[in-house]
């Protein structure tokens, strides 16, 4: 790529920041480019230094809290000098506990070894302790200054401490979706009484943690966003993000929205009682849990933690987990899930399709109310079971099945894991 | 590298290029990009956080090659910002350092 479509390129993605953040970058790569030319590098190659402009602008949002036409209450964590003052406690406590967790470690490595093993430990916490104490030390002072500083820089700083949870909140009474994010927050969704979306953020960290985290809720067309996350600015940061703190967010979802989306990283996710036409829940490594809720269609991610859905009533529903089990007990027409190591456990009615795959997890279907399925069973090394009334299969090898009525269309498939499938 | 922890240790290594005269900004992240994997970008938006946070000021100078070129100072915050920055790095290193190996006393 040469400098004219890089910053043609560049000028496009910087489209939705205010004019004076466009102007200040472009000018910034004008001025990169022609010193750049001047020190012998060619077009190409300053490009290629530049980066991505994709990644640039990531940073930019970062940096500048979402672009875009805010409305509603934007929240920031603040108060930096109460957190300054703390940060360095937490970079004591982090050593200190990890020397901790040493010293537990050489206890339990049996007898013979534990005497070398305790002295050693012995030492080396007090080295870390040491070490902690000196870095608390300094960081007091720094801690300080920081503040005098911010509070001479800042006028968000208000000087408050003693605040043992951090909130904020937002709402609309004129949406029609909902996405709520969280990095490390457990997300709490209930029905909303009045008709009022509303996101409520409670940060129950250190006072550095608070800091480390920011909330916005905000409106964007229809869409009300409430989105948690870890702050990014600078080196401070990084020792206050070794710990995460015990972040909720609840949610209240009015009725029959078109569209919710709700997805964290390391917290868990509760649903219950409501209805809208597409909802979106992921998770990493929480637990899902989606309880008396109605849908058109519902897709469930989530990696290590489980997946429960429970007394839904939806039309088509997917749930994906890797290494959780999924359990499903719903109402629904078209019901899909994957697992890789996790078992899938399901209790359908009204159901006319289901496809199930898993590579070591056991898959168990019971059809409430049905007569008869036609399954395309799999499974390598685990056993078959196929229940219908006065049909059974049992061990049966990997192929075709027609029972009963066979009016249920059922793919399943897993490689080691075992597969029954019952009417009831 | 930990992308919060990078832009920690940029920020850094910028500060500490200002602490001993001004300089514009392709001298600071040409220097910094000659010796790490990065993209030169993303310092311009380290100098931009800085100067928003009132940690470096900026000013035009006319070069004898070109255009002005926009010059970073380093701010009396900023030099007490960095010194604290620069002895919180060393300290974390040294305890790291310790834990990796026992390098230092």
């Amino acid at each position: 790529m040469n400098k004219q479509e890089y910053m043609y390129n560049l000028f496009e993605a910087l489209r939705p920041f205010d004019e004076d953040v466009r102007n200040e970058i472009i000018s910034d790569y004008e001025e990169h480019f022609a010193d750049g030319l001047a020190n012998g590098k060619t077009e190409e190659q300053i490009v290629e230094e530049l980066g991505s402009i994709d990644e640039l602008i990531a940073d930019l949002k970062e940096l500048k809290g979402k672009g875009g036409d805010k409305k509603g209450m934007g929240f920031d964590s603040m108060d930096i000098s109460k957190a300054a003052d703390s940060l360095v406690k937490g970079i004591a406590n982090f050593v200190g506990s990890f020397a901790g967790t040493v010293t537990k470690g050489a206890e339990k490595m049996g007898e013979g070894f534990a005497d070398g093993a305790s002295d050693f430990a012995d030492s080396f916490t007090k080295g870390v302790t040491n070490a902690a104490k000196e870095v608390y030390n300094k960081g007091s002072e720094f801690a300080k200054d920081l503040s005098d500083s911010y509070k001479a820089t800042r006028k968000t700083a208000d000087g408050a401490s003693d605040v043992t949870t951090e909130e904020g909140s937002g709402s609309s009474a004129d949406c029609n979706e909902i996405v709520v994010e969280g990095d490390c927050a457990n997300i709490y969704v209930t029905a909303s009484p009045d008709n009022v979306a509303r996101v409520h953020y409670t940060n129950h960290g250190t006072p550095n943690q608070q800091l480390a985290y920011a909330f916005e809720c905000y409106q964007k067309g229809s869409t009300l966003y409430g989105i948690a996350k870890r702050k990014s600015f600078g080196l401070t940061n990084f020792f206050k993000s070794l710990t995460s703190p015990r972040i909720d967010l609840n949610v209240e979802v009015p009725r029959d929205y078109k569209s919710v989306t709700f997805k964290t990283a390391s917290g868990v996710i509760q649903v219950e009682g409501i209805s809208a036409r597409n909802a979106v829940v992921g998770d990493v490594s929480g637990d899902i849990e989606i309880k008396s809720c109605g849908f058109e269609t519902l897709k469930v991610n989530n990696i290590s933690g489980d997946i429960t859905i429970d007394g839904v009533n939806s039309d088509v529903i997917t749930a994906e987990a890797v290494s959780g089990s999924v359990r499903t007990a719903a109402s629904v027409a078209e019901l899909k899930t994957v697992t890789t190591s996790g078992r899938t456990n399901i209790i359908t009615r009204n159901v006319n399709k289901i496809q199930s795959n898993s590579v070591s997890g056991s898959i168990e279907m019971t059809l409430d109310g049905c007569d008869g399925f036609n399954a395309n069973a799999s499974s390598v090394s685990g056993r078959i079971n196929l229940l219908c009334g006065e049909s059974n299969v049992n061990g049966a090898k990997s192929g075709k099945y027609n029972l009963g009525s066979g009016r249920v269309q059922i793919k399943a498939s897993t490689v080691s894991g075992s597969l029954r499938i019952e009417t009831r | 590298m930990n992308a919060q922890f990078k832009k920690g240790a940029l920020e850094l290594c910028v500060l500490t290029m200002l602490a001993d005269k001004d300089r514009y900004g392709y001298e600071l992240t040409d220097e910094i990009s000659a010796r790490m994997d990065i993209a030169t970008g993303t310092l311009y938006l380290v100098l931009k956080r800085l100067k928003d946070d009132n940690l470096v000021t900026t000013y035009l100078q006319e070069s004898e090659t070109g255009p002005a070129r926009k010059y970073y100072h380093l701010s009396d915050e900023g030099r007490k910002y960095q010194t604290e920055l620069k002895e919180e790095w060393i300290q974390f290193v040294k305890a790291i350092d310790e834990i990796l190996g026992g390098r230092y006393e």
